[in-house]
């Protein structure tokens, strides 16, 4: 009996993680209310296309070209949803204050002590202070002003990360 | 940030929604064939998000900002940790120091009494220490009513393309009370060009408000209107090419009710 041998669509589990990621920053920017879901629904429907034999060559521009589609389809149910007259979900309700400093708590505990401190002096006092902080800061872990900066970006983007996670997660219990 | 100041720009146009379509594609492109290219868009994000904060945007990119990011629970998200970080103590808490300020202040007056030949180098410190406080009252005060405070109430609705004689299937919306903005998301059928000209009228043929050329975003077109402006009625959104070899003409019908 002959055995189908398929490539994997993802050779590490780095370059999945790196496209779910990428398709969900690019649902986000275009208006998706749900851009994780819309991803995995994305990546979902590029698996079935491989599985049914079609050849992708650039497997991130396929995934953004069917990104594309899931999210039309998203906005056309939504159309349908929304005729009856109700509107989407009012911004000043659907943020839950309590939940976001609970999953922020949770995430700074989470960092290493050096970053954790890190990024409360980087963003500490008003404009002037704050420019101060930051050279003080820079001396002290021993950094150029750039390399200071793309730190603090790094662990700021590791907090976003983790508090996306977090709401989710306490928005679905 | 590094990066050329143009291409900065860009971002920034695109993540406030205004880089027409081909320019918008390319961009996309990028940033799903590199990381590095998405860690370049995110860090322009970063900074617009911090010059929101900072009130450092101009009045029409405010507006855009905030129809954008504070509408999108995944993009709000950001901006109230920006927020966040900036007052560690977190999002009602005063900041700690502040109260340490106060108390230097308490501090400094009671000094004034012990040493006569204190009391003008005092003095100075002292209204140093209270233009800072005053300085950050305002700014949190400043920041309490971006984020906090009365946000703005935004009505969203999708609208489908119609028939202007299709009035028996026009779509209807009941907009709430304390609505101040409503955000009308005009979904494209078939390609999507670059730019369109977008007016509401009434059903009479009344011009209500006129968008001029919008841009679309992916899939479909955000026009925003303030609640105020408009009553109930039944209305028309013409979409119609920007220029003569535009796209072809499009009508949204629509019957608004206000509570």
């Amino acid at each position: 009996m002959k055995t189908a041998t398929r490539k994997p669509p993802f050779k590490t589990d780095d370059e999945y993680r790196q496209l779910r990621y990428t398709l969900v920053r690019y649902l986000a920017w275009n208006g998706a209310q749900d851009p994780e879901d819309l991803a995995d629904e994305t990546i979902l429907r590029v698996l079935k296309n491989l599985e049914s034999g079609e050849e992708i060559r650039d497997l991130p521009a396929f995934a953004r070209t069917t990104a594309q589609h899931v999210l039309s389809e998203n906005l056309r149910r939504q159309a349908r949803r929304f005729t009856s007259g109700a509107a989407l979900s009012d911004p000043s309700e659907s943020f839950a204050a309590e939940r976001f400093s609970r999953c922020l708590e949770a995430c700074k505990k989470r960092l290493a002590r050096a970053d954790k401190e890190l990024i409360e002096t980087y963003y500490s006092g008003d404009k002037g202070e704050m420019i101060a902080n930051r050279k003080k800061l820079a001396k002290r872990f021993g950094l150029s002003a750039g390399a200071l900066n793309s730190r603090a970006f790094r662990i700021r983007q590791k907090l976003s990360s983790c508090l996306d996670g977090c709401l989710r997660k306490r928005g679905g219990e | 940030m590094n990066g050329p100041p143009e291409d900065e720009q860009k971002i920034v146009r695109y993540l406030l929604g205004q880089l027409p379509e081909d320019e918008r594609t390319v961009l996309e492109q990028q940033y799903f064939a590199d990381p590095a290219h998405l860690e370049r868009v995110e860090m322009v994000e970063a900074d617009l998000i911090d010059s929101y904060l900072d009130g450092a945007l101009s009045e029409t990119e405010t507006h855009q900002f905030e129809a954008r990011y504070l509408s999108s629970p995944a993009l709000r998200t950001k901006a109230e940790l920006a927020k966040a970080l900036r007052s560690p103590r977190g999002l009602a808490a005063a900041p700690f120091w502040r109260y340490a300020v106060a108390a230097s202040i308490v501090v400094l007056v009671a000094g004034l009494g012990w040493s006569a030949y204190r009391v003008s180098q005092l003095d100075t410190v002292r209204r140093d220490l209270e233009r800072h406080l005053a300085a950050e009252r305002s700014r949190s005060a400043a920041l309490e009513q971006r984020l906090s405070g009365p946000a703005p109430v935004i009505a969203s609705f999708v609208l489908s393309p119609g028939s202007e004689r299709a009035i028996a299937e026009r779509q209807r919306f009941l907009v709430p009370s304390d609505v101040t903005t409503i955000r009308l998301r005009l979904a494209l059928d078939g390609a999507a060009a670059s730019a369109y000209h977008a007016s509401l009228k009434t059903f009479e043929g009344h011009l209500v408000h006129d968008w001029g050329a919008v841009a679309p975003r992916g899939p479909s077109v955000d026009l925003e209107i303030a609640a105020a402006q408009i009553d109930s009625a039944d209305y028309v959104i013409s979409l119609g090419p920007a220029s003569p070899s535009g796209p072809a003409h499009r009508s949204y019908v629509f019957q608004l009710k206000k509570q």
